[in-house]
């Protein structure tokens, strides 16, 4: 089942049940949360990024901010001392490489958008600003953003950044895959075609499922034998080779491998069966609290009367 | 007779051999100037003659396509008595554009078992150049080493008379 | 404000005096006082200079945020998209306001009249916290001017916002259909409160539904972030148990505080029959309360044994957690044990305050404080975002105040059509209209002073008055 008709069922379930209407849709609504995480597109793309491969050059930053015509860096795309913090994606940033001492050497960690098979940022978002390319990118249409900021929330990598600069125009900005310029294109993204090293690999995110570990196989002692990505949080479209632990230079190993919205379908599933419940229920109650005394309204003044009567008073 | 023919067919060869090799020779280059990235930098001038007489061994970057037996232990399942390639040069089997189109849809199509994982052009250059000279501790590892910006360059990289206005940053970066 | 005891201006009904003149609107405004005397009384009161200053402090840097941008107020955090306004201002105001749903479901559906002198304070409770969560987010949105497109342009119903945007939107329409009695009873319009009359139980039961399903989905909204929030305020399979449950004692403990302070500063709004009643009706909330705290540090101990977190309470993350649990739930509970069976009322009033703090403690630990606890560094809030927040208070309590003060909330009012039917001239020095009606309201209060007045009470027919409910 397909992302796209998944997330139709839940709009179905979630509707139905704001009419309360039947059981059956409930039902229906029930067996599509229970029908397991959602793959990602088979014709979708990736990249595998290669850790042991990068030297730090920033090209990729360069090429992006180029691509994307982004505002003008604080300091040249060549300039190293950038090292000297952790930076993190912001709006003028969609990509940015950190650098990590991890034992022999440093290495380099270029962080971007993972293009996640199912989103978190996609789940979360309450206008359906994101959307899951068929190409794997994930993009988003700013023109319905509000700006709430859950999908930062949300995002497991800490990627999506709010553009706070602006007054008139905050909106959500992050890495798109280069979706519109290029990928749509058949051509690769910005970062990838500019990457010196080939430490960027493009392609089907199937195939480099499969390069990601024949490369470690034959590279025997050269990588950590985990292709990270490749089931982290329902798996990513960007994936990572390392060569050493993936935690040492700065990976959350801890998210586990079921998608976000996992954590969120325990109480979504609640929602149908209180909508359709709580009414009986409490009517219910009502009648039988309230026998043969009020009704709820026109006639309930005797027992107001009754009641105040039977208050003891202090 | 049979060890006749082979003995001579063996002396044959290997007088052709050491006939032809110092022909080819003469057609090698001393130096090789690549202009691949010319429109964001000066060429680059690689001195292959040098690194001939360093290296002695045409497969440390050119793997089997000389003929001779290739250098890595994977490369040699197949490639045990190497399989000699027309044109040696990196560009005849290094795409300038491993993720077009096309070379994405191949990828995994054919039922070569190996060769899936090749870099493009520019990332040979560069793994090898890099690779080697990082694990000799000797040789070019940083960018500016081999490589003078263009104009274009500086433009692109926001770096020389492009580099931004110190006084306007903060604007834009936030935690 | 004592003042008007004095005067004897006090607008609780449509007419001024025993001949049927009855009040303007603009008098009504002015709480039956001139334009100066009005103003007069507000410039003697020291707290409204107190808001005045925090206006004047408040009101440029509001405007500077919607000029400048968040960037200009907040420290625009990536890494903490949400700060003070939602972190306090929407996901501590919510729970605190679920004092709307409760005390509608105990008067309206278990028929628990008793409650009815509080009802009122409890459903405005309700939707002012409702209400100024949403300025409060109004005030985060990057653009909020967008608000309403989960409603009309783009949905995105498998979102958990999705559901809280709905539901707090039609959640806000129930709460201030109920609150609207009050309102058409004190401009005089009994059709519209017929109405509303009409839809009371259905109101309440919608009230329920959407409280018990936003108050869980802000806890939800939490699960998208499972890594980020620390472990102990995190629980994946009963955060929006957490939220719901906590947010029951919070709702009826802001009952107890607003009533203390309406009490102490406004209790010449406060007729008898909530003076009389308060101190009992406290300890009524006060159990419901304890039942809820009860249970809450429960499915807390519940949550943090499921996930076996027990290794962080050795942590300095657990000790503050501790501390969150111990100051705003087992201490309070302690006090309200001891305090129901003694009706030891002043304690009570303080438990209630400690669950009011412990609840929005909570809140701004899950948001803020322990949100991204892998991070390096924590968000201190810019003091601009400090600034506004603290305005949006004072504005919620002017308006709180505003309201109270005007409409039936602490006091009932008197009805017209049994005004005009019973004109029994009476003496009473202060307010003549006041005993000379025997309106029901006014009955009711000498039914409070001399039990014998219940039966003339009940025999007045009380059919003639519509409202079955409080605002007699």
């Amino acid at each position: 089942m397909s992302g796209i008709s998944r997330r139709k069922f839940l709009c179905a379930t979630v509707v139905g049940g704001a009419m309360t209407t039947l059981g059956s849709v409930c039902g229906k609504g029930g067996k599509a949360w229970a029908s397991g995480s959602f793959e990602g597109y088979p014709e979708g793309m990736g990249v595998l990024v290669d850790l042991t491969r990068c030297i730090g050059c920033r090209t990729c930053e360069a090429a992006c901010n180029k691509e994307q015509k982004l505002p003008e860096p604080d300091q040249p795309f060549n300039d190293q001392s950038v090292f000297n913090t952790k930076r993190r994606t912001d709006e003028s940033h969609y990509t940015v490489v950190n650098k990590y001492d991890a034992g022999q050497g440093p290495v380099y960690r270029k962080i971007q958008c993972n293009h996640c098979n199912e989103p978190g940022c996609l789940t979360s978002c309450f206008v359906n600003a994101y959307t899951k390319t068929k190409e794997g990118a994930v993009v988003y249409n700013s023109k319905v953003c509000v700006g709430c900021r859950t999908c930062m929330v949300a995002c497991p990598f800490n990627i999506p950044a709010f553009k706070y600069s602006s007054a008139t125009d905050p909106v959500i900005k992050k890495c798109i895959f280069c979706h519109e310029t290029r990928l749509k294109n058949g051509l690769p993204p910005a970062c990838v075609e500019a990457c010196p090293q080939a430490v960027l690999t493009f392609g089907y995110r199937k195939d480099l499922v499969k390069l990601g570990h024949e490369r470690i196989r034959n590279n025997a002692g050269r990588y950590v034998d985990q292709i990270y990505g490749e089931t982290e949080v329902g798996g990513t479209g960007w994936m990572y080779l390392s060569g050493v632990p993936f935690e040492q230079v700065g990976f959350d190993t801890t998210l586990g491998n079921e998608p976000i919205i996992s954590n969120v379908k325990d109480f979504l599933s609640t929602v149908p069966m209180v909508l359709a419940i709580w009414p009986a229920l409490f009517s219910g109650i009502h009648l039988l609290a309230t026998k043969g005394k009020d009704h709820g309204s026109g006639h309930g003044e005797d027992d107001h009367v009754k009641n105040e009567k039977e208050e003891p008073r202090p | 007779m049979h060890t006749v023919t082979i003995t001579i067919c063996g002396i044959l060869l290997t007088l052709l051999a050491a006939f032809i090799q110092p022909v080819q020779a003469e057609t090698l280059p001393d130096k090789i100037t690549i202009e691949s990235l010319k429109d964001l930098y000066g060429p680059v001038t690689f001195g292959h003659a040098q690194h001939i007489a360093r290296e002695r061994d045409c497969a440390v970057c050119h793997h089997h396509t000389n003929g001779a037996p290739a250098s890595q232990e994977k490369c040699l399942r197949c490639h045990r008595g190497g399989h000699e390639v027309k044109s040696m040069g990196c560009k005849s089997c290094h795409e300038k554009q491993p993720f077009s189109a096309e070379q994405v849809n191949g990828k995994f199509k054919n039922n070569l078992q190996f060769h899936q994982d090749k870099p493009g052009l520019k990332a040979s250059y560069h793994l090898s150049c890099i690779g080697c000279h990082k694990q000799k501790g000797a040789g070019p590892v940083a960018c500016v080493d081999c490589h003078v910006l263009t104009s274009s360059g500086e433009a692109f990289y926001r770096a020389g008379k492009n580099a931004p206005d110190p006084n306007k940053a903060g604007k834009t970066g936030h935690h | 404000m004592k003042k008007f005891m004095n005067m004897g201006l006090l607008v609780d009904s449509h007419n001024k005096s025993a001949d049927g003149k009855k009040w303007t609107l603009l008098e009504k405004l002015f709480l039956g006082l001139t334009p100066q005397q009005y103003i007069m009384q507000a410039l003697l009161n020291p707290f409204n200079w107190l808001l005045a200053l925090i206006f004047a402090v408040g009101l440029p840097i509001l405007a500077g945020r919607f000029y400048f941008g968040l960037n200009w107020v907040t420290h625009s955090s990536n890494d903490y998209p949400w700060g003070l306004f939602l972190g306090f201002g929407l996901f501590a105001m919510v729970p605190l306001s679920s004092s709307g749903f409760q005390l509608g479901t105990a008067c309206e559906v278990f028929g628990r009249h008793d409650l009815e002198p509080i009802e009122r304070v409890g459903l405005l409770n309700g939707l002012l916290g409702y209400l100024f969560a949403v300025i409060y987010l109004l005030c985060d949105l990057g653009q909020p001017w967008r608000l309403p497109y989960p409603m009309a342009v783009a949905f995105g119903p498998a979102s958990v916002l999705f559901l809280v945007a709905w539901h707090v939107a039609t959640y806000l329409s129930v709460q201030v259909a109920e609150v609207s009695a009050s309102f058409f009873e004190w401009i005089g319009w009994p059709l519209g409160k017929q109405g509303v009359r009409k839809m009371t139980l259905g109101l309440t039961v919608a009230g329920i539904i959407l409280s018990t399903l936003h108050q869980g989905a802000l806890g939800a909204l939490f699960t998208y972030a499972p890594g980020k929030v620390h472990p102990l305020w995190y629980s994946a399979s009963f955060q929006w148990l957490h939220f719901f449950v906590s947010s029951l004692p919070g709702g009826l403990c802001m009952v107890i505080t607003v009533t203390t302070i309406a009490r102490k500063t406004m209790e010449w709004r406060c007729d008898e029959r909530f003076k009389s009643t308060l101190d009992k009706l406290t300890i009524t909330l006060a159990k419901g309360a304890t039942m809820g705290l009860a249970t809450y540090l429960t499915i807390k101990l519940i949550g943090v044994a499921h996930d076996n977190e027990w290794s962080y309470f050795a942590t300095g993350w657990g000790a503050w957690f501790i501390f969150e649990m111990g100051v705003g739930v087992i201490l309070p509970l302690i006090l309200f044990v001891y305090a129901i069976p003694r009706n030891a009322f002043a304690i009570a009033r303080l438990a209630a305050f400690f669950t009011v703090f412990g609840v929005v403690l909570n809140r701004v630990n899950t948001a803020m404080i322990c949100f991204n606890w892998k991070l390096p560094y924590r968000e201190i809030p810019h003091w601009r975002e400090v600034v506004i927040a603290v305005m949006i208070y004072a504005i919620y309590i002017v308006v709180y105040r505003f309201i109270l003060y005007r409409l039936p909330i602490l006091y009932q009012w008197k009805e017209e059509p049994v005004l005009e039917a019973v004109a029994v001239p009476s003496s009473n020095g202060r307010a003549p209209a006041y005993r000379e009606a025997l309106s029901p309201a006014a009955s009711y209060r000498e039914a409070v002073e001399e039990p014998v007045a219940i039966s003339s009470y009940a025999a007045t027919g009380l059919g003639a008055d519509e409202s079955g409910r409080g605002g007699l």
